[in-house]
């Protein structure tokens, strides 16, 4: 509650915290109720054309309302963000924490593992991953559907999903190991972990219990930034046309489908680019907020 | 098998971002080049974008890319003009015997190669037995030289030498060919049945630095970078007009490359089309629009579920809205297909029946069919050529009209052009969108290649006895009009039965500079650049 409190008087970082739950997450999650068109429908008879009362921002080159696209892609982005992010951080806190109590040959392979991925260029690395992953993920799937007499998983664009989950959550873990190894590093030499060890308390107890607990607060900074920085990748890779494949909507994909029109249609690119940039500031600028909360000396 | 690089030309046409292509080849752009010497070294050059050839060796280009080069640096017996006629080329003059079975050339004199060698008779024996030879392994071969008696016999490895080839002195020679068959000419005229240098050819990597016989030759081939062709002056039809032609491989946006002065040609795509084609802009003066003989489709394996079923493929056919696609989504740029031959093709049949858009006619054809139901198709995939980035605006389109109006969900899948080639070949595809571009105007270059069920070209794997029949009377039919009828009626029994969704016959843009005369784009690969001249500026 002290912390909220602190939060909250910051109100640039409250602003941004309600446009990144409204905009973004409960936008996201009620799209199907909220987008007034299906977002993949063309209407090749209005194509390309400027905000009006049916269409409030305007319609793309097949004639799909780019409102609803954007609504789309808002879910696209909150969900990308909020698996990618749990899932490098569950990575991350686990082996981060693992690594820094244990020490010894664990820490020294997933420390070396880290610098590994920390040394490859992570947009090719993602592009790697995505480009290798998918064609076997899909033909698995289709395995699956004949074997199981399941329909449409393959077609539906799930995998898309799952490819950029894993992509983005391989590369972002070593961030969040390092971040945790160092802080538990300095929490485990406290009277307290000492005290829990003296009982007979067990490795798992402690670094759970007594460990982690105490080393959390840099980690609400860190995934609130890692959120923003998801939203930035799944865009690059749909830009790129490695993520999220059209016809689903993702921002990034609208910026590539559109960007040959830059000179006639301007809104078609500026439009997904300006949502894609107020998101990021926002996540960046909670951020910045939780990190002042939680700064002890600032108490 | 020539055709799919040169379908996969048209299909690259569509697809890529760069929607440049004249005469049948890719046009990329390129790098920069220095501005100082735009001066004085473009003197009498000609500088335009380009692409890299997949080969520069005449018995395996498959491609129109490759054509592009290979039509100027070598030539044949025959080739085709301006008008797509055929006319002699190392060949002055040649008899068909009364049987229309040996075609017996007479050579020219002085006729030479590059390096001022006379061109013998026996060379172009040596030649066409090279091609087939199956060491080579030209995947061409057998569809451009298998009409000749005993060549597929060296094909299968069973003989040395082509039995029909005969050279009766230095410059004359005779060939035999085992029906009459009227489209066997132009065959000639395809870049499989050209003459090489045997002592060039037996050098490692020799089309490096290739000894031919075409107006142009190669002077410098830096991959990636440049093609620097230049004039032949001892050329036996005349030197050329233009003395180099500078192609720049390295790609980038043509057309900022234009209009900065870089380049004399250009190829306009989706993304410009409306700013150069409004009569206020001072480059729509520059824009030149030609027809290419080509049509783009998306094929069915006729032996796969769900296209087993003749009724699943046309509805899949009416309910694609094809008008909506050329004059929309192309933006009016290329003309909707609803047959096989493209306008300008003989025996293009302007009256023929298509399955046009019709949606309610489409669902109750699933109905009909053997599946019933969508929900009893089996997963449908179309694969189309890419490199994994966001598939092109035309396949998105299409796709979506059958998700609208069919209720089916199509997956689209990219593949690697190689491996596309290969795997289409194979018959790998359920369902699948490239273009062909015509090697000779004939419609057999079509129709029988494509969909005669003998042909390693019928990627579909169609069948219908019929049409075969029709196809094998028309091989043979010496009456220019019964032939042509007969292919007509093919055509119609093959758009029946759907073994393809036909989208569009393709044009193209071009902007060239003023001062570049005699640049008029031809609607397949012809010998180009001997006609070209640079007024000086």
């Amino acid at each position: 509650m002290m912390l909220w409190r602190r939060f909250a008087s910051n109100r640039f970082a409250l602003v941004c915290m309600i446009v990144i739950v409204l905009g973004l997450y409960v936008t996201g999650i009620f799209a199907p109720l909220l987008s007034p068109y299906v977002p993949t429908a063309q209407n090749l008879d209005a194509v390309a054309q400027g905000p009006s009362i049916a269409h409030w921002l305007g319609t793309d080159e097949l004639g799909r309302d780019l409102l609803s696209r954007i609504i789309w892609g808002a879910r696209t982005a909150a969900i990308v963000s909020i698996v990618a992010v749990s899932l490098s951080t569950i990575i991350g806190v686990v082996l981060g924490a693992l690594s820094g109590y244990l020490g010894g040959w664990f820490d020294t392979l997933i420390m070396r593992v880290s610098d590994i991925l920390f040394a490859f260029p992570s947009l090719l690395f993602v592009i790697f991953i995505a480009a290798t992953v998918k064609p076997s993920a899909v033909r698995f799937v289709e395995q699956m559907e004949i074997a199981w007499g399941m329909r449409g998983l393959a077609r539906s664009g799930i995998i898309d999903y799952f490819v950029v989950f894993t992509a983005l959550s391989v590369i972002a873990w070593p961030g969040m190991a390092r971040l945790i190894r160092g802080q538990v590093l300095s929490v485990k030499r406290m009277e307290y972990v000492a005290a829990a060890e003296s009982i007979g308390a067990s490795t798992y107890r402690i670094i759970f219990r007594h460990v982690l607990p105490n080393c959390l607060s840099p980690v609400l900074v860190a995934v609130s930034m890692g959120l923003g920085g998801a939203v930035m990748s799944e865009s690059v890779l749909s830009y790129l046309g490695v993520g999220i494949q059209p016809p689903n909507a993702s921002w990034g994909a609208m910026i590539w489908e559109n960007s040959g029109e830059w000179r006639l249609h301007p809104h078609l690119i500026f439009i997904p680019g300006a949502v894609v940039a107020i998101v990021i500031f926002c996540f960046n600028f909670i951020g910045d907020g939780l990190n002042d909360a939680l700064n002890p000396r600032n108490r | 098998m020539a055709n799919h690089r040169r379908l996969a030309i048209a299909l690259v046409l569509v697809l890529v971002v760069a929607w440049s292509a004249s005469f049948g080849c890719i046009f990329k752009s390129s790098g920069k080049r220095p501005v100082s010497d735009l001066g004085t070294s473009r003197q009498g050059a000609l500088t335009i974008p380009g692409a890299d050839p997949p080969t520069l060796d005449p018995a395996l280009a498959q491609d129109a890319t490759s054509a592009n080069y290979i039509v100027e640096i070598f030539s044949g017996l025959v080739t085709l003009n301006r008008k797509l006629e055929i006319e002699g080329d190392i060949a002055e003059k040649w008899d068909v015997s009364k049987d229309g079975k040996t075609y017996t050339f007479h050579l020219r004199s002085g006729a030479k190669f590059h390096d001022g060698k006379e061109v013998k008779a026996q060379d172009f024996k040596f030649s066409l037995e090279r091609a087939v030879d199956p060491k080579l392994e030209s995947v061409v071969a057998d569809t451009y030289l298998g009409d000749i008696v005993g060549a597929r016999d060296v094909l299968k490895g069973e003989a040395k030498q082509i039995r029909g080839v005969k050279v009766v002195d230095d410059r004359t020679l005779e060939i035999t060919i085992d029906a009459p068959k009227a489209y066997f000419l132009a065959k000639l005229t395809y870049p499989t049945a050209f003459v090489v240098d045997e002592a060039n050819v037996k050098k490692r990597n020799w089309t490096d630095t290739p000894n031919g016989t075409g107006p142009y030759k190669l002077k410098q081939w830096k991959k990636g970078e440049q093609i620097l062709l230049e004039r032949n002056a001892d050329y036996y039809k005349g030197a050329p007009k233009l003395e180099k032609v500078n192609f720049l491989l390295s790609g980038g946006s043509s057309i900022t490359m234009y209009e900065n002065g870089e380049i004399d040609v250009s190829g306009v795509g989706l993304n410009d089309i409306e700013r150069i084609t409004d009569p206020t802009n001072p480059l729509n003066k520059e824009l030149i629009t030609s027809p290419s003989l080509d049509v783009f489709y998306i094929g069915f394996n006729t032996k796969r579920a769900p296209f087993d079923d003749p009724k699943v493929r046309q509805a899949f056919n009416h309910a694609v809205d094809k008008q909506k696609i050329a004059d929309v989504v192309l933006k009016g740029m290329q003309t909707k297909a609803d047959g096989i031959l493209p306008p300008g093709m003989p025996g293009h049949n302007a009256s023929l029946k298509g399955l046009g858009y019709d949606p309610d006619k489409a669902r109750s054809l699933i109905a009909q069919s053997k599946y019933k139901d969508v929900a009893n198709l089996p997963p449908i995939v179309l694969s189309i050529e890419g490199a994994g980035t966001n598939p092109p605006r035309t396949t998105t389109a299409i796709v979506e009209m059958w998700k609208q109006n069919l209720g089916v969900d199509v997956r689209i899948e990219q593949v690697e052009w190689a491996t596309y080639l290969n795997d289409l070949k194979k018959h790998r595809f359920q369902m699948f969108e490239v273009g062909w571009i015509a090697d000779y105007p004939d419609p057999q270059d079509f129709l029988d290649i494509l969909f005669h069920s003998g042909s390693l070209d019928n990627n579909s794997d169609y069948s219908n006895p019929e049409v075969d029949s029709l196809l094998e009377t028309a091989r043979t039919e010496a009456d220019v009009d019964k032939r042509l009828k007969l292919y007509q009626q093919a055509e119609q029994l093959i758009v029946n039965d759907a073994p393809w969704v036909p989208l569009f016959f393709t044009k193209s843009y071009l902007l060239v500079k003023p001062y570049v005369e005699g640049f008029v784009p031809a609607p397949m690969v012809i010998p180009f650049f001997k006609d070209v001249s640079l007024r000086s500026r």
